[in-house]
């Protein structure tokens, strides 16, 4: 190959490409990614004052000894009571985070964990993100909806822990 | 203190099924490497946690894997270091513009089509704790790596090293291995930095440069001493051994220290060790066996527990790994091919060049297992990645007996040898 087809296919297919990848990189600062909600959190909530004692142990089980949470995007997956491994999926819309109970949860029972319903604000303003919310356990009137909050212990990444 | 029975038994499955595996994949003319990362992936949630969760919990309890991981990452040092001994800059200066080109264009093409695929998986699959500019480069970076070392064993294997298409697919994939290498370094400051993690983005700065003329001007020296010692006596003493071990162990720490990744430092020294033929096989034999056959299976378990093929839920989420796996195959293979035809190869050559360019196998792995721990990619993205490397490794031996089928290999490895033979008729005495 000659020198001079040499300088031609390099700019060609490198130098070309080469800009290319500064437009995207440029190009995409202006996109937004979900809140990062990801890592261990700390739960509390009031559950001495729930009627039902199979619900209380239930509810206070779920952060044992506290609550994981996978984000992939706005696609969460949560590993409840770290003995059980207990794990839900949820959503991340906007500021609001989601958990749903799993299918096949027994519902009715005020006992199984997978039946546990969760919807929070995400709080972005402090220097720690911190969740308020209500748990709900589906099938399960007696447990009416409890209030909590949480704050993330640490984030995803492994510089951080 | 770890539950040492647990970790046997763990390192004793894993061998086992990894051994097990590797050799059904020999059957299927696939490389052992392919059977091991497999291997890996089944012996996680993927397969066994999903068929037997309570055999994988008893097996793998999340309490014991802090020291399978401690393990195999000692492993990963070890061969990313041997990873940088086998590369020789000389293999590149045979094939001149040829391999300059294609090495540079098999870089830069997956990389910009990486890249532009994360302009679209950003909101989607990232969230805000990582800059664009990481996840960008980040994607870019995975898809332009090549795995050498599965490169050199699929050539080996079909006896393609002595071809003008195996020697020139070595020497594209080492400039890749070394290319890849730097810019994950740069990438991995760029998201520590957006972090504002404890290393002072000055510090990791300064004292790579620092780390850099140590070792290009201070150790690579000392290294040198090993190669004169083994030319003298025909072996390295076991204390020599030990300092080689020593120096590796210390310029992976160094780079860790300075806000890096212990990889980094491990394959620098491999890079700068001395090339001579005989030199670096002795060195090889040395430390080779022990790390492939006991160490990586380890490190492959512990990728396999990082991976679940069941985060990757639902259409859309398989739909985004089929796009990773389009793009990754259409950079790499598709960008190698067309600047080795603009190079002046045939168009067989360059399919099959482009082919094994695609094989990324551990090496990826080690990437996407980086990019995880630093926190740039989601599980869910990890898992498609996994996902990818494993495709596109697979791919690689059938692709690549389509393309350029044994006998047509065998042909002009005759001819090598004729032309070769003739030449040395009229060399001078």
């Amino acid at each position: 190959m000659s020198r001079q087809k040499l300088i031609i296919a390099y700019a060609f297919l490198v130098g070309l490409p080469l800009l290319g990848l500064m437009g995207i990189l440029r190009g995409g600062q202006h996109l937004a990614a979900p809140l990062s909600v990801g890592g261990s959190w700390d739960l509390e909530a009031d559950f001495n004052s729930l009627p039902a004692p199979g619900c209380r142990e239930m509810l206070t089980s779920v952060a044992q000894p506290f609550v994981s949470i996978a984000q992939s995007g706005a696609n969460l997956t949560f590993v409840l009571n770290e003995s059980k491994k207990t794990t839900l999926t949820g959503t991340l819309e906007g500021k609001t985070l989601k958990m749903n109970p799993a299918g096949g949860a027994d519902t009715g029972v005020c006992t199984d964990l997978k039946a546990l319903r969760l919807e929070a604000a995400v709080g972005t303003q402090a220097a720690q993100r911190a969740l308020s919310g209500l748990m709900t356990i589906d099938g399960c009137p007696a447990c009416s909806p409890v209030p909590f909050r949480a704050v993330r212990l640490a984030p995803d990444h492994k510089e951080s822990q | 203190m770890p539950n040492l029975a647990t970790l046997i038994i763990q390192i004793g499955v894993v061998i086992g099924v990894s051994r097990l595996v590797a050799v059904l994949f020999q059957k299927m003319q696939q490389p052992k490497v392919m059977g091991e990362m497999f291997a890996g992936i089944m012996l996680g949630p993927s397969l066994l946690g999903w068929v037997a969760p309570h055999v994988s919990s008893f097996l793998f309890p999340a309490s014991s894997l802090g020291y399978l991981n401690a393990l195999s990452q000692v492993g990963v040092v070890i061969y990313m270091f041997l990873v940088g001994l086998a590369l020789n800059p000389k293999s590149l200066r045979k094939h001149g513009h040829t391999a300059v080109l294609t090495s540079h264009v098999s870089i830069i093409a997956p990389f910009v089509l990486g890249a532009s695929l994360a302009l679209y998986l950003y909101p989607r699959l990232s969230d805000d704790s990582v800059s664009f500019t990481g996840f960008a480069l980040f994607m870019g970076a995975a898809m332009s790596i090549t795995a050498f070392p599965v490169l050199a064993r699929i050539l080996s294997d079909r006896g393609m090293m002595g071809t003008r298409l195996g020697s020139l697919a070595i020497a594209c994939a080492a400039v890749d291995d070394v290319t890849g290498w730097c810019i994950l370094a740069y990438i991995v400051v760029v998201v520590r930095s957006y972090h504002q993690t404890t290393t002072p983005l000055w510090v990791t700065l300064g004292g790579l440069a620092a780390f850099l003329v140590a070792m290009f001007y201070g150790v690579q020296r000392l290294l040198g001493g090993f190669e004169t010692a083994f030319k003298k006596r025909g072996e390295l003493s076991e204390n020599a051994l030990a300092l080689m071990v020593v120096v590796i162990m210390v310029s992976a720490v160094a780079t860790e220290r300075l806000g890096l990744h212990l990889l980094f430092g491990s394959f620098l020294a491999g890079v700068i060790m001395p090339k001579d033929a005989k030199f670096v096989r002795y060195i090889l034999d040395k430390l080779e066996t022990t790390t492939v056959v006991v160490l990586l299976p380890l490190y492959f378990a512990f990728t396999g527990l990082r991976t679940s093929v069941r985060v990757i839920q639902g259409g859309q989420m398989w739909l985004f790994c089929g796009l990773i796996i389009l793009i990754a195959i259409s950079g790499k293979l598709g960008g190698s091919m067309i600047a080795a035809r603009a190079a002046g190869a045939s168009w067989r050559e360059a399919g099959g060049l482009g082919t094994l360019m695609n094989a990324r196998g551990l090496m990826e792995l080690v990437i996407l297992n980086v990019g995880l721990d630093i926190g740039v990619i989601s599980p869910a993205l990890y898992s498609m990645m996994v996902v990818m490397a494993l495709v596109t490794t697979f791919m690689t031996t059938p692709l690549l007996e389509w393309i350029y089928p044994l006998h047509m290999i065998k042909r002009e490895s005759e001819q090598a040898r004729e032309r070769e033979g003739a030449e040395a008729e009229y060399e001078p005495a």
